[in-house]
């Protein structure tokens, strides 16, 4: 049984894509998160989980391997058009996400602040986290 | 608002030293920073406020006449969320402050206030604002800084039939789809205005909506307004239709409005304006574009233009450009004369 656990998880790990994202908040927020949710949620379009809690959403650092996938993923545009866009918010009156240095940082708030939200690498997850959805490599 | 004027021959120099000095100081300054400095503003201490802003220079050559360097705008704006579901915004400005033309300068401060109100997010589907604001007709009016536009002319479709700001209220939403967002925003105003100057078309009284469709890259909106012009007493009935689109290096947009104009004395007539823009990205700080513009009165004048021109972003909310104008007819608003054009000017937002 125990051999056949190991193997199992031996052949997950080699065949799971290594640069793959997972999201991630303290608590289940009590809704489906597709792909169009993370785009909404990462560029302040949507502001309140279905409980009615403020989302917090952390970046990044824009030269992080992590956060470039995740912009070519799931927001789906270049770093030229994600600053030509915050620009505009920024006129708008609306902050671009908070930038934290690692991914450890990213953890640490997600468990500290409500309504927060963050991603980091599947291999950097932690048992005590929530994942809201993965995110393939392309 | 305070006025005042000086004439001489000293202020031409000092105003070309301090536009040279500006153009090399500011990229400059930028450079020794990151890329994310510019365009953010700066936090003020632990009120979860932030203070930005944006400055604007142009320079203009008529083929017939002399050359002139206005400095445009100097806006400072403050906002932030108060509470996770309380927001501000305040926005004063100082526009066409500075005017040096034909070895003559005029200084004349115009102290305006461009936006001032208080929002409650109360859900993502209901936002209510309560002040003055920008009028949510198209794209252009409501992103309307020169380090953010294509061009240095603004296309008379994104505030020339219409008042760009009110003070009143507004309700905005989002419906979550899939398939892209839909927002809607509903407004009405049935009060005098804070600082009417700031309006072209000023008025106490409107009421009107737009619906809007949008997704990751493009979207398509359709306003509605009808308003009482508080100068000329015309009622106008504006609708209208807005599209944008983008992929990889080409952006393409337009706007066109069109309004029934009913006189105080019960003449009527119609007007439209519209405008066509692509922008083509060469690099990442390089870009080429083209505008086609036209515009009819409710009296029948016609206007049309088009525009060509250069853009180059040095860093994120730094903008340099130059645009050459073919202009024939008329309109009754100021930027809408005749005549051929070279055009300039130098953005940050910060």
């Amino acid at each position: 049984m125990l051999t056949s656990v190991l193997l199992a998880s031996l052949l997950g790990a080699l065949l799971a894509p290594g640069g793959d994202l997972v999201l991630i908040t303290r608590r289940d927020p009590g809704e489906n998160v597709t792909e169009r949710t993370a785009v909404r949620l990462f560029l302040k379009e949507k502001l309140f989980w279905k409980d009615g809690s403020r989302i917090v959403p952390v970046n990044l650092p824009p030269d992080h391997d992590a956060r470039e996938t995740f912009s070519r993923a799931v927001l789906k545009r270049n770093r030229r058009e994600l600053v030509e866009f915050w620009n505009e918010q920024h006129f708008k009156g609306v902050n671009p996400p908070v930038v934290l240095e690692s991914e450890e940082a990213v953890k640490a708030f997600v468990r500290q602040v409500d309504g927060a939200v963050g991603y980091i690498r599947r291999d950097h997850l932690d048992p005590d986290l929530k994942v809201l959805m993965v995110i393939a490599s392309p | 608002m305070r006025t005042s004027s000086t004439r001489g021959r000293g202020l031409p120099r000092r105003a070309a030293f301090l536009l040279v000095t500006l153009l090399a100081a500011l990229p400059a300054a930028a450079a020794g920073q990151d890329a994310s400095v510019l365009g953010r503003g700066v936090a003020l201490g632990a009120s979860g406020l932030r203070l930005g802003g944006y400055l604007a220079i142009d320079w203009e050559k008529p083929s017939q006449g002399d050359a002139t360097v206005t400095f445009d705008d100097l806006s400072l704006f403050v906002f932030g969320d108060l509470t996770p579901r309380v927001r501000v915004f305040a926005e004063v400005e100082d526009s066409k402050f500075w005017q040096v033309s034909g070895g003559r300068s005029r200084v004349e401060h115009h102290g305006d206030l461009e936006r001032l109100y208080v929002e409650y997010l109360h859900s993502d589907v209901v936002k209510i604002r309560a002040g003055k604001f920008l009028t949510p007709v198209g794209t252009w009016n409501e992103v309307h800084p020169d380090p953010l536009t294509w061009t240095v002319n603004r296309p008379l479709a994104s505030y020339a039939t219409f008042p760009t700001f009110l003070t009143g209220l507004l309700a905005s939403g989002t419906i979550d789809r899939e398939r892209g967002d839909i927002e809607y925003d509903l407004f009405a105003q049935a009060n005098p205005c804070l600082d009417c100057n700031t309006n072209d078309r000023q008025t106490e009284r409107a009421i009107g909506g737009r619906l809007r469709w949008h997704a990751t890259h493009g979207e398509v909106g359709v306003p509605v307004l009808h308003y009482v012009d508080r100068l000329t007493r015309d009622a106008v009935t504006l609708s209208g239709v807005h599209a944008v689109a983008h992929r990889d290096r080409l952006d393409v947009r337009g706007e066109a409005t069109i309004g029934r104009v009913t006189s105080a004395t019960g003449d009527a007539g119609s007007e439209f304006a519209w405008y066509v823009q692509g922008v083509w990205a060469l690099t990442d700080r390089h870009f080429l574009v083209a505008q086609a513009e036209r515009a009819r009165s409710a009296r029948d004048e016609t206007w049309r233009a088009w525009t060509a021109g250069v853009l180059v972003r040095p860093k994120p909310g730094l903008s340099l450009k130059l645009d050459y104008q073919q202009r024939r007819g008329l309109f009754p608003v100021e930027e809408a004369g005749s005549g051929n054009r070279v055009l300039a000017s130098f953005g940050v937002l910060f």
